[in-house]
C-alpha cells in the first residue's frame, strides 16, 4: 500500500464533488450521451443494411457474412444503449446534491455491465473475423 | 508521496471505502479486459485485412481505419483501467486518480466520436456524389433519347 497525505473526509457517504470535478463528470456524461445515441442509429443501420443487401442485392447469397455482422452489430447497439444507461448517473452528481458517492457508484456499476458487454461482443467479433478471413482465404 | 500527475493537488482528496473499493476493482479488471480484447480486435482486423488485401490485391477498404480508432480506444481504456485500480491500491489520492480514470475514458470515447462524425460526413459526401452522378446520367439519358 503506497501512503499519501491524508484529507480523508470520515462521512463518506456526505462528500460533494466541487466544480471543477463536476465539469469533468459534466464531460464525460456528455460525451458518453453522443456515443451512445450514434452507436444505436449506426447499429440500427447497419442491421438494415446487411439484411437489406443479403436479401435485395446478394439474393440470399453472402449468408455467413450475415452471420458475422449481424451479432456483432447488435453487441453494438447494446453498447450503445449501456452507454447511455450509464451516463444517466453521471449526469445526476453533477445535477444532485447530498449523495455523490452513491451515484457514481451506480454509475461505475452501469460501466462495469458495458465493460461485460464489450468483453463479450469483442472476443466473439474476434472469433468470428477469424471465422470469415480463414473461410475467405480458403474458398479463394 | 507525489500526486499522480507530479504537482499539488487541485482536488481536495476522499477515501472510498471497503465496499465502494470492491466495485471500483470489479470496474478496473473489466475495463482493463474490455481495453485488451478491443486492442484485440483491432490487430485481428488489420492482420486479416492485409492478408486477404495481399491475396486478392484490393485496395484498402476504411476497415483498418477502423481499427485504428479501436487500437487507440483501448489504449485510452486500459490507461483508465490502471488509474482506477490505483484507487484501490494506494491512499490518499483516490479523487485525483479517479479524475485522471474519467478523462482517459473521456479521451477513448472522444476519439470514437471524432471517427463517428468522420464516418457520417464521407459516407454523406459519397451518397451526394452519387445521387449527382446519377441525375447528370439521366439528363444526359433524356437529352439523348429526345
Amino acid at each position: 500500500m503506497q501512503q499519501g497525505p491524508e484529507m480523508l473526509d470520515p462521512k463518506g457517504h456526505e462528500y460533494e464533488f466541487g466544480p471543477q470535478d463536476n465539469q469533468v463528470f459534466h464531460v464525460l456524461a456528455a460525451r458518453m450521451r453522443r456515443v451512445g445515441v450514434v452507436q444505436i442509429i449506426l447499429s440500427i443501420l447497419q442491421v438494415g443494411g446487411y439484411t437489406a443487401g443479403f436479401i435485395l442485392v446478394q439474393k440470399g447469397a453472402g449468408a455467413l457474412q450475415l452471420a458475422i455482422e449481424i451479432p456483432i452489430a447488435l453487441a453494438f447497439l447494446a453498447g450503445g444503449v449501456l452507454l447511455l444507461n450509464a451516463a444517466a448517473p453521471f449526469r445526476s452528481i453533477v445535477d444532485s446534491w447530498g449523495n455523490d458517492v452513491g451515484h457514481l457508484m451506480k454509475a461505475f456499476d452501469r460501466l462495469s455491465t458495458l465493460m461485460t458487454v464489450m468483453i463479450g461482443g469483442f472476443a466473439l467479433a474476434s472469433v468470428l473475423y477469424i471465422v470469415m478471413f480463414v473461410v475467405k482465404l480458403v474458398t479463394k | 508521496m507525489m500526486h499522480p500527475q507530479g504537482q499539488q493537488p487541485n482536488w481536495q482528496q476522499y477515501e472510498f471505502n471497503e465496499a465502494q473499493n470492491a466495485v471500483i476493482s470489479k470496474l478496473a479488471n473489466r475495463m482493463l479486459l474490455a481495453g485488451v480484447t478491443q486492442i484485440v480486435f483491432g490487430v485481428i482486423d488489420i492482420l486479416g485485412s492485409c492478408k486477404i488485401q495481399a491475396s486478392e490485391g484490393a485496395s484498402s477498404n476504411g476497415t483498418s481505419l477502423f481499427a485504428l480508432v479501436l487500437i487507440l480506444c483501448g489504449a485510452f481504456t486500459i490507461s483508465a483501467a490502471q488509474s482506477f485500480s490505483k484507487i484501490v491500491k494506494t491512499q490518499g489520492w483516490d479523487i485525483s486518480h479517479l479524475m485522471l480514470a474519467l478523462q482517459s475514458y473521456s479521451r477513448a470515447l472522444l476519439v470514437q466520436f471524432i471517427f463517428y462524425v468522420i464516418t457520417a460526413v464521407l459516407v454523406t459526401l459519397i451518397i451526394l456524389f452519387l445521387l449527382l452522378m446519377l441525375l447528370v446520367f439521366a439528363s444526359l439519358f433524356a437529352s439523348m433519347t429526345k
